[in-house]
């Protein structure tokens, strides 16, 4: 049976196809009901999904992250992390 | 029930079901997150008479990623109206012809004969739409086919005044 797996990029794109083929922003489609009006119900249900699903990866991976920041010695070989080093893990 | 167990689970029950000798019934199409903390489930099931049965479950994992619950659908049986290129049928536009949805768009809520009115489960009686799955749908809708019955019979409910 045919599967699709979803990642962040995915979800993105998905949004923003529905965006442009609904010529509504997903801002709207959350709030304004008479632009919610003009889009099938399922078509709703979907693109709900979509938002929510991306939040449920973004926040998987901003907890991932956070928890191998946790983990990661502070010093190596007895050398304290760079102040560089310090900012690209932090970004 | 995580998303294995759960596509095991709904393609077996799948396979169990007596469609009726007019209806040809798609492949599920599964959309499950890579990281499998949510995912989609969706088929439709054609009838000779050009009408169909759509549907569409999103699910969510909680509770320390042992549990799943369903967190929207729709279900909907009315005529095709929108084909893709490749003939498969998809969604027509908003005022597309129906005989019945239930769907959580906006709360929960039951369409029957015509895209509005929407009633909320307070205008139904006799049928809790939450208990209402796919595959309790797609019987109903096939002993409404068979039967001649509305569905308002087949699944049991009554619209409130």
């Amino acid at each position: 049976m045919p599967v699709r797996n979803l990642d962040l990029p995915d979800l993105d794109k998905l949004i923003e196809g529905l965006e442009k083929k609904w010529n509504i922003s997903t801002m709207e489609m959350l709030g304004n009901p008479s632009a919610r009006a003009n889009v099938p119900e399922i078509v709703l249900l979907k693109w709900e999904t979509y938002v929510r699903q991306r939040l449920i990866l973004r926040e998987h991976y901003e907890k991932l992250r956070a928890d191998y920041l946790s983990h990661i010695p502070r010093t190596r070989s007895g050398n304290t992390l760079t102040p560089q080093e310090l900012s690209e893990l932090a970004a | 029930m995580d998303y294995l167990e759960f596509k095991r689970s709904f393609e077996a029950e799948l396979s169990k079901l007596k469609t009726p000798a007019d209806c040809k019934v798609q492949e599920p199409d599964w959309e499950p997150l890579r990281v499998p903390l949510s995912w989609t489930v969706e088929m439709f099931l054609e009838f000779d008479d050009n009408n169909h049965i759509h549907i569409w479950e999103s699910h969510d994992k909680f509770a320390g990623l042992y549990d799943s619950r369903r967190i929207a659908w729709s279900y909907h049986y009315g005529e095709i109206t929108t084909r893709d290129e490749h003939s498969k049928i998809v969604q027509g536009p908003p005022g597309a012809p129906l005989q019945i949805r239930i769907d959580t768009c906006s709360g929960l809520h039951l369409h029957y004969g015509a895209r509005d009115p929407h009633y909320q489960q307070e205008r139904i009686a006799g049928l809790e739409l939450i208990d209402v799955d796919a595959f309790r749908f797609m019987k109903a809708v096939f002993r409404h086919r068979r039967s001649g019955k509305s569905l308002m019979q087949t699944l049991g409910f009554k619209i409130k005044k």
